[in-house]
């Protein structure tokens, strides 16, 4: 089930999914808290909630959820957002339908969603989206670069997710701007330059949410932004209301008003 | 011969190629290579007129002077007139000990001539036989000389003829070696020949020596020596100043060792890897100052007030300060600071050195021995000289600390020192218990590291006792598996199986390398090892244990941009192989096909790396595997009466005798033993024998584990490490 973007997101559905569960268990490191904690989702059920890590539901299978259900008991995997937007776990859905158990999704508001309502440009415009993510052992991956090649000789607006580390903490806007900077360095394909139309997105669904759109080498030094979560967005071809909806968030002021 | 020097009259000499020689020399542990070295040097070594008056030897560092074992080869620089003419000798000193071969082979490259030093009573030796054929496959001539020559007057009072006799078995055996292991076209000219003055014979310790024709020109003869150690100590004295041994041993070097300039005409075609024919071959060939600058390191040390000295030679150009150069090894530019030649031991600051000369530079740091460094305009197109293909590999590991636990930095920083100096020295740190290992040929290699830690560095060091690496390694082909990753989004479709043994080979000589051209591999691997020309051209990488990756998939989407992670998960995977955490060895991977996710956040090392591993691992647990553990040969002399004793010793540690010889009285043993045998045979073929026995070791093998032992040692070595007791089982590697 999902718990939308923060604890105002949360849906009826889901309060009654919870409150209804023998056990709650949240899963925290596909997608980054934001303005969740385990705390805050314990004090709105009145439950305790017990927190899986990636080891216990990848490389054990989700043992211990399992083994609940063989239980007998109503079990709740609570993920923030959506549960199959970001997510990998399709394959413990799986495995829970072919040990007999019955399965129900709880859709929840995803940062998916409220990327796309936000920046105001069009769904049905949007083509593949990646993940940013930071080098690991000095291999750095070049797939979100790709992808925004093939969306763009489409016309297609790219959204990136970005990573979350291991210790839980997200990548910036500047830093995702940075490594696709770093990319083009090597390919000199002109597919992401400084020059670069982009849409950065910061905490959405949280009080302090923040949209910021410019050229690339602007929006990277712009201190405007909060802490992340964060997303980015490169729109393709823009239609005359897709660009000036992007316009109202522009770093530079003047084009705001404008 | 006055041998206070300037600077500039040695530069001047070095000018003129015609006047110089490089050299080494060679020997069986013991059989008198530093006593030669110093004898050299007190004789005709240098002495610049800044130190004059001090007394050094060659065996400068404490620790080699106490062990009487030559560790670190550094360079000397002789002075030496023949007919009226100055030559400028660089003896470039060869380490004995086969716990160090690399560093012999990489030091052989910068020689055009090799003395090989024999013990007159011992003859001919596994090292003799070991180094000398290193020598030749260097294209580096061989002269010989008969050292000892005392103990078969003193010792075993032999007749005149009874010792021509002993010269001429000696000469025999030098003879057929160079026979067995030069090309063809220097087999009859290398051979040596006493009447010609290829062969010296003498005393290095009571310093005099002789050819025939200095014998014949000074009118002395064996009946003379045999006199003069009848004398005693003056007579002897008295001979060593009509026939000196730097006369005898530096004559024939200047007569027989090629120059500079000509040798490197027929060595360069065989010694580096590009083409000889290209502009920069021809600079190299010609010895040219004006050429490019190609210079070999083959040694780098730290000197505590000028940082790393890196020693070598210079094949083409002129190397001076202030120019950049490039080190193709470790692919950066980095700028000369200083460059000296050689007085003697020490080092002196030169405006410049030319092609064909040894010198000494100041700024290389990034450099390690066996690196190349080119002129910054030929860095595209110099070839390195040829990769180091060593005989030996580290088999023996112990863990240290300091005593004071306050001294880590400093002992971190001594240990990075050394394996800089000594690249056969492999340190690492145990991630999971945070200790330093050091790992080396063999213990006494590890045992002279410790004392250097001590001597040059003042650091009191806790030890754990040294332990034996072993080889994991598989005896039969697997199925397919399949490896998922912790997500199950990610799969991969792997069979493993042994690698044939001339593959082996061809890796561990460097025939074959991960960074060669594809075509050219395949094809060899076609030609010389049985393989598929198809299949050996998907070879993604190979391990520095011998281990393959080949990929044989066709059509996997998104495959090219997690290559990268699927070899670093291979890699690792071969660092701690399922059965003890031990590296693998022989492994030929196969990759037959893959499902990856789409997302890079889906497709990390977190999920590449055990999918890859478990397919791997799975392949492993299935095909017969096992241990390899090392073999040390052993080649032993002792007489007759002991013999069975020896073999007994043998026997008992699990070794195997290879072949009983007689030489006289004397019965030579050539067996081979497991290294985990080793730590006290010493002990026991000392008392064995009463202290009659002499052997050597070198490395000779892996080998598997007896099957009888094998669970056994497993379990010991997973008990060390801290790994539960029992064997995985394959459901942990494939899931449901
Ligand atoms: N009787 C005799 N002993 C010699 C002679 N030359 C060297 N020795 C002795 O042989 C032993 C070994 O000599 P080294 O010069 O250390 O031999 P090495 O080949 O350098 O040995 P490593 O340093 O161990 O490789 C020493 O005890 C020397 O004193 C010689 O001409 N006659």
């Amino acid at each position: 089930m999902g718990l939308g973007l923060t604890p105002r997101y949360i849906t009826l559905a889901a309060l009654e999914a919870l409150r209804t569960s023998d056990t709650v268990f949240l899963e925290t490191y596909t997608v980054p808290l934001s303005d969740w904690s385990p705390e805050k989702l314990e004090k709105l059920i009145g439950k305790p909630v017990v927190m899986l890590t990636r080891r216990d539901l990848e490389d054990l299978g989700g043992r211990a959820l399992l083994e609940e259900l063989d239980r007998g008991r109503t079990v709740a995997l609570a993920v923030i957002g959506d549960p199959f937007i970001a997510t990998t776990h399709l394959s413990l859905k799986l495995e829970a339908i072919k040990n007999g158990h019955r399965v129900e999704t709880i859709y929840g508001v995803s940062a998916h969603c409220a990327a796309v309502s936000a920046s105001g440009l069009f769904p049905y415009k949007f083509g593949k989206s990646a993940t940013i993510v930071y080098p690991r052992d000095g291999i750095v991956s070049e797939y979100p670069y790709d992808v925004l090649k093939e969306n763009k000789e489409r016309g297609l607006h790219t959204l990136f997710y970005l990573d979350v580390l291991e210790d839980g903490r997200g990548m910036t806007v500047a830093e995702a701007i940075e490594i696709l900077l770093g990319v083009e360095e090597r390919r000199r394909e002109g597919v992401f330059t400084g020059d670069t139309l982009v849409v950065g997105l910061a905490r959405l669904g949280c009080s302090d949410e923040a949209i910021v759109s410019g050229r690339a080498s602007a929006v990277k030094r712009w201190s405007g932004l909060p802490g992340p979560p964060h997303m980015l967005i490169v729109p393709g071809n823009l239609h005359f209301m897709e660009q000036e909806s992007v316009r109202v968030y522009s770093v530079d002021a003047e084009k705001r008003r404008s | 011969m006055v041998r206070y020097k300037k600077v500039e009259d040695i530069l001047k000499i070095m000018g003129n190629l015609e006047q110089v020689r490089n050299i080494g020399i060679i020997a069986h542990v013991d059989h008198g290579k530093t006593t030669m070295s110093d004898s050299l040097l007190a004789t005709a070594g240098i002495i610049s007129y800044k130190i004059a008056g001090e007394a050094l030897a060659l065996d400068y560092l404490d620790v080699e002077q106490k062990r009487g074992i030559t560790v670190k080869s550094a360079n000397i620089s002789l002075y030496h007139e023949y007919r009226g003419k100055p030559y400028v000798i660089n003896l470039i000193d060869t380490p004995g000990h086969v716990d160090f071969s690399g560093k012999v082979t990489r030091s052989l490259r910068v020689l055009d001539g090799a003395i090989v030093v024999v013990d007159a009573v011992e003859g001919v030796m596994t090292q003799t036989e070991t180094v000398l054929r290193q020598a030749l496959e260097e294209r580096v001539r061989p002269l010989l000389f008969i050292n000892k020559v005392d103990r078969l007057i003193k010792e075993l009072k032999l007749s005149p003829s009874e010792i021509q006799q002993r010269f001429v078995e000696i000469i025999r055996d030098v003879n057929n070696l160079i026979d067995l292991y030069a090309e063809p076209q220097f087999k009859n000219k290398w051979k040596v020949n006493p009447v010609e003055g290829t062969v010296a014979f003498g005393s290095a310790r009571d310093k005099w020596g002789f050819t025939v024709p200095m014998a014949q020109k000074k009118g002395v003869k064996i009946s003379d020596v045999i006199d003069a150690y009848n004398r005693g100590k003056e007579g002897v004295e008295e001979l060593a100043k009509v026939v000196p041994v730097a006369e005898a041993v530096l004559d024939m070097v200047v007569k027989f060792v090629p120059n500079p300039k000509e040798a490197q005409q027929y060595r360069i075609p065989k010694i580096w890897r590009g083409d000889p024919d290209s502009e920069l071959g021809k600079a190299m060939m010609n010895a040219d100052p004006d050429g490019p600058v190609i210079m070999l390191v083959n040694d780098m040390r730290r000197d505590p007030h000028a940082g790393f000295v890196a020693t070598g030679r210079v094949w083409s150009g002129t190397l001076e300060p202030g120019k950049e150069v490039w080190l193709i090894n470790s692919r950066t530019k980095q700028r000369i600071l200083q460059v000296s030649l050689y007085m003697g031991p020490d080092r002196e600051v030169a405006p410049r050195i030319i092609a064909g000369n040894i010198a000494a530079v100041l700024g290389l740091d990034k450099a390690r021995a066996g690196e190349t460094v080119v002129d910054m305009a030929v860095k595209d197109v110099a070839a390195p000289f040829e990769k180091m293909h060593y005989v030996s590999e580290p088999v023996v590991t112990m863990a240290v600390e300091p005593k004071n636990t306050m001294d880590l930095p400093k002992l971190i920083e001594a240990l990075r020192d050394l394996s800089i100096e000594d690249p056969n020295l492999v340190i690492k740190i145990n991630q999971e218990t945070g200790e330093y290992l050091i790992s080396g040929m063999g213990p006494l290699h590890l045992e002279i590291a410790l004392t250097l830690l001590k001597e040059n560095y003042g650091l009191e060091v806790l030890t754990s006792p040294p332990i034996v690496v072993y080889r994991e390694s598989i005896r039969s082909r697997s199925e397919v598996f399949e490896g998922k990753s912790p997500n199950k989004h990610n799969k991969f479709y792997i069979h493993v199986e042994p690698l044939n043994e001339d593959t082996v080979k061809l890796i561990q000589e460097g025939v074959i390398t991960e960074d060669m051209d594809p075509r050219e591999r395949a094809k060899i691997l076609r030609d010389q090892a049985g393989w598929d020309y198809d299949e050996a051209r998907g070879i993604w990488a190979i391990d520095e244990n011998i281990n393959l990756f080949v990929d044989r998939t066709t059509g996997v989407q998104h495959l090219r941009e997690v290559k990268d992670t699927i070899l670093q998960g291979f890699r690792q995977a071969m660092k701690a192989g399922p059965l003890a955490h031990e590296p693998v060895r022989g492994l030929k991977v196969v990759l037959h096909d893959a499902i990856i996710h789409e997302d890079p956040a889906h497709r990390g090392p977190a999920q590449i790396y055990p999918a890859v591993r478990n397919a791997i691992f799975a392949g492993m647990l299935t095909s017969k595997p096992t241990l390899l553990e090392p073999l040390q040969k052993l080649d032993i002399r002792v007489p007759v009466d002991y013999l069975s004793a020896v073999t007994a010793v043998i026997s008992r540690k699990r070794g195997r005798i290879i072949t009983v010889t007689q030489q006289g009285t004397v019965m030579r043993v050539l067996a081979e033993i497991p290294v985990a045998e080793t730590f006290d045979l010493a002990a026991e073929l000392r008392s064995a024998t009463a202290g009659r026995a002499f052997w050597g070791t070198e490395f000779s093998r892996w080998a598997p584990v007896p099957d009888s032992m094998l669970m056994d040692v497993i379990k010991k070595i997973r008990e060390r490490k801290g790994l539960p007791p029992s064997l995985p089982r394959l459901e942990d590697f494939i899931g449901p």
